[in-house]
């Protein structure tokens, strides 16, 4: 059965052009112009992932997050213009799953719905991470590059076991210091850039012009697993 | 430097509570009711601009005068001039201080003070006349109040009879009753008698040594040399004291010659006619003599007064010359009329509405009461100077002069006098001469101000436009272009991207641009590797040219915004890319020192004409003859960023031909790197 994406946009122009780009990926959508009609689609058609704006006439897109957290945990991407990282740390500290700035590319809105979709889905427990020239088995916790075994220090080891988990999806800095370093290091998120400069020289095939290990510059990080 | 003002003893001032300014001016409302007997006909006022011109002297009528010349200027709807004569002879205390207080009630009536100098007081009065284009001339007439020798000479009001040639002359009497209390008044002020009567005594003792002198040396030289012993005598003396001492001294030295050397002795009889000739001679010389040396002193005096004047308006006026702002003007201003006039001082002026500013320069510590600001802004409206009580209650004054101009008033310079202090009319006059100095340094202050106001509303107009022909062509073509593309049998698909991915950055750089002015750009620093970031920029910026990277090793990690810093390389490398030569990329040089690091963005385009090294950061500058491309915001928003992260970005030509933008960040402390 094909999963089914709400849309909540109060552009109508989105609205049709998302619509008919998800339909041609074959998605099943349905959609809503205002929050309080998103908030009643999403619990009338138990859609599998919401496509949320931020900037809704009636009531932010916040405030509708929030509600929908109330009684849902279905993935949300959010939708924003805000080119300010504060915005879009808030809308996933308040539980969004990702978020695409517009204006963007449909490959790579359809490429954050998978990936959101896939923390949901029951995943067959794979041990075994491959993806550009990269091979990392996470029982034996070896990790090759091109064939090549590469010996990475624990916090290495602790940054990517937790890019491959989300795989595709953005980590925040916080959700990286805290998994990584343990509560309370949050704050202490300073030399973050440095380790993952470090951490790209070991497993990317060009550190210079990184194509695994993403930055979402003062967002987080993301794995990226699209080709 | 000596305060140029002189206080006068309390009960002094208190004395002359009958001629103070208030009670001038309720005689004055009397005196303006009273028919004038003197009235001259209406029509006998001739000329265009018609002035009436009166002189005050130091005399006990000079008020009455005063009125009735004010009188005779308001019937005849004319501007009223008051004029004194400065004359190198000395006044006495009580004189100055009517001749003060005369000027003042002069100016409360909106009359203009003019003080002119010379010995020929009529002459003075003639020279003011003709130069101003006088229709009246009205005077005092003479008084004869003084038997002195040599005091007083032909009065000034006969030299104008004779010689005013076609300018009416106005006398107007004494008043019977002001000169009763000039006898009351003069017998009241003791201080000055007493020290005439030590000065009288001290010129008397003077004889004795010149004619023990004498008796030494009479059987020398001859009892006629002694004349000479008691001349030089006299000389000396003319030096130091005053003339009726002088005077005196010179009888007396006559007397004893005559009684003590001229034979017979000890008789006051001359017996040779030659002896009585040397008698004469000797007196009138003596005479001659003193009176010269006083002139001389009296005059030296004038002109060390003039010069002290001079001096201290000198150095107001350079004071002002240096100020480059209103405030410099308030605090010039301020500092040195405090410093000349030694009261408090405080300036206020006037405000873009045309009201009085409330924010003044105030130096030692005064801050005007309210009811003094009041009186300050009451001054400033009528456009005259209004002499008060001050508000503290402790016997202050309250002096507010208006900073006159051409245009109207500047501001108004108010100062506190504390009680029983005494501004004579030259003191005043310096005063009034602050005021207009301040007055004309103030308005071409505003002017500057203003104008420099104006202009940057101009260039920012300017700007306005540029942004608007500039934001125009960035959003429309782009526009223009899928429009075009979308029309076409093939759409190409190719196009209409190149054409968003065109308008997406002229609205990423509007974007950019607004947050940096709105200041809502806060930098969100972290450790960077700064190879790192210069590989993040070339990716982004990658198009067409191949971007070659050179990095130093070993780079120090730095602190800094890694955004800011991707942002503005990225702008410096699509520059480079628009501007540089085609079959060449740009370059990226990366090097460091202790504190620093440096990221170099070399081109091999046209280069910049020298001079426009920095007109490249202005925004939407373009070079002439530079390739389209972009909104022209790029480079000034790179200059920004760097800025707000404590670098600093520079333009310059390249050996070799082409552009380097050299963008050095401070490292931002010391690496504590956490295992």
């Amino acid at each position: 059965m094909n999963p089914t994406v709400l849309i909540i946009d109060d552009e109508v122009q989105i609205r049709r052009l998302l619509g008919a780009a998800l339909a041609g990926a074959g998605y099943k959508v349905v959609d809503a112009e205002n929050g309080v009609l998103g908030l009643q689609r999403a619990a009338s058609a138990r859609p599998d992932v919401i496509l949320l704006d931020m900037g809704l006439p009636d009531m932010g897109g916040m405030a509708v997050l929030g509600r929908l957290r109330e009684w849902s945990r279905v993935p949300v991407v959010v939708l924003t213009v805000q080119s300010d990282e504060a915005d879009k740390i808030a809308a996933l500290d308040c539980g969004a799953d990702d978020y695409v700035t517009k204006p963007f590319a449909t490959g790579e809105l359809l490429a954050r719905i998978r990936a959101a979709l896939r923390r949901v889905e029951p995943q067959p427990e794979n041990a075994v991470f491959s993806q550009g020239g990269l091979e990392v088995d996470l029982i034996s916790r070896a990790v090759r590059k091109d064939g090549v075994a590469v010996a990475l220090t624990p916090t290495e080891w602790g940054m990517l076991k937790l890019l491959i988990r989300n795989a595709g999806r953005i980590v925040t800095h916080k959700q990286i210091l805290r998994e990584v370093w343990g509560p309370g290091s949050e704050e202490q998120g300073g030399y973050l850039r440095v380790y993952f400069s470090h951490l790209r020289k070991k497993v990317e095939r060009n550190p210079a012009a990184p194509s695994l290990i993403l930055n979402e510059p003062g967002v987080g990080y993301r794995l990226n697993v699209e080709s | 430097m000596a305060s140029l003002l002189q206080s006068v003893p309390g009960i002094h001032f208190e004395s002359c509570g009958r001629f103070g300014v208030a009670a001038s001016v309720i005689d004055l409302a009397v005196a303006d009711l009273q028919p004038n007997k003197q009235m001259p006909p209406r029509e006998q006022a001739h000329g265009r601009e018609q002035r009436v011109l009166v002189g005050i002297g130091a005399g006990m009528n000079a008020k009455s005068v005063l009125r009735a010349a004010h009188t005779h200027a308001a019937r005849m709807e004319s501007q009223l001039l008051v004029v004194s004569i400065e004359s190198p002879e000395d006044l006495s205390d009580r004189e100055r201080q009517t001749r003060a207080e005369t000027l003042n009630l002069a100016r409360q009536l909106g009359a203009e003070v003019v003080l002119a100098s010379g010995s020929n007081v009529g002459r003075a009065l003639l020279g003011v006349a003709r130069e101003r284009g006088i229709s009246l001339l009205v005077l005092g007439k003479p008084q004869n109040s003084s038997a002195i020798p040599f005091r007083r000479r032909e009065s000034p009001v006969r030299w104008l009879e004779r010689n005013a040639d076609g300018i009416p002359l106005l006398l107007v009497p004494a008043e019977a009753q002001v000169s009763e209390h000039q006898d009351g008044t003069f017998a009241s002020s003791l201080e000055p008698k007493e020290t005439r009567r030590r000065e009288y005594l001290g010129a008397a003792l003077m004889a004795i040594p010149a004619t023990v002198l004498g008796l030494l040396f009479e059987q020398v030289l001859g009892y006629w040399s002694v004349a000479l012993i008691y001349l030089l005598t006299v000389t000396l003396t003319g030096v130091s004291f005053g003339r009726g001492p002088t005077v005196m001294l010179a009888t007396l030295c006559a007397a004893l010659w005559d009684l003590v050397f001229i034979p017979p002795r000890f008789t006051l009889y001359i017996g040779h006619p030659q002896d009585l000739l040397m008698f004469f001679m000797f007196f009138a010389v003596a005479l001659a003599v003193g009176h010269l040396t006083t002139r001389l002193r009296q005059r030296e005096r004038l002109e060390r007064r003039m010069e002290l004047r001079a001096t201290a308006l000198y150095q107001l006026t350079r004071k002002l010359a240096a100020a480059t702002s209103l405030e410099e003007v308030i605090s010039a201003g301020c500092s040195q009329t405090e410093r000349v006039f030694q009261a408090s001082v405080v300036i206020a002026l006037r405000n873009a509405d045309g009201g009085l500013s409330a924010t003044l320069g105030v130096s030692n510590a005064w801050i005007p009461l309210p009811g003094e600001f009041e009186v300050m802004l009451e001054s400033f409206e009528e456009k005259r100077a209004i002499e008060g009580a001050g508000a503290s209650a402790k016997g202050d004054r309250l002096l507010c002069l208006p900073l006159l101009v051409a245009g109207g008033v500047e501001g108004v310079l108010g100062l506190r006098l504390p009680g029983g202090y005494f501004l004579d009319a030259n003191h005043r006059e310096l005063l009034d001469a602050f005021a207009a100095q301040m007055g004309i340094v103030s308005e071409i202050q505003r002017i500057a101000k203003e104008r420099r106001s104006s202009e940057l509303l101009a260039d920012s107009a300017r700007l306005q436009k540029t942004l608007f022909d500039s934001v125009s062509h960035e959003l429309k073509t782009p526009i223009a272009a899928i429009r075009v593309a979308l029309e076409q049998p093939a759409v190409s698909a190719e196009e209409i991207r190149r054409a968003t991915d065109r308008l997406h950055r002229a609205v990423e750089q509007l974007l950019s641009a607004t947050r940096i002015e709105s200041g809502l750009l806060k930098p969100n620093r972290e450790w960077c590797d700064p190879a790192d970031l210069a590989n993040e920029a070339i990716v982004l910026a990658q198009g067409g040219a191949e971007i070659r990277l050179t990095a130093a090793e070993p780079l120090p990690l730095m602190r800094v915004d890694a955004g800011l810093v991707v942002q503005s390389l990225v702008s410096l490398l699509e520059n480079a890319l628009t501007h540089g030569a085609s079959d060449q990329g740009p370059e990226v040089f990366v090097s460091s020192d202790a504190a620093s690091v440096r990221f170099e963005v070399a081109d091999r385009g046209r280069g910049i004409p020298p001079g426009a090294e920095n007109r490249v950061f202005e925004k939407f500058h373009r070079l002439p003859g530079a390739s389209a491309g972009g909104i022209g915001l790029g480079l000034a928003i790179a200059k920004q960023f760097s800025e707000l992260l404590g670098g600093e970005l520079r333009a310059c030509n390249r050996e070799g031909g082409g552009v380097s933008f050299f963008l050095t960040l401070p490292v931002g402390g010391r690496v504590e790197f956490p295992a």
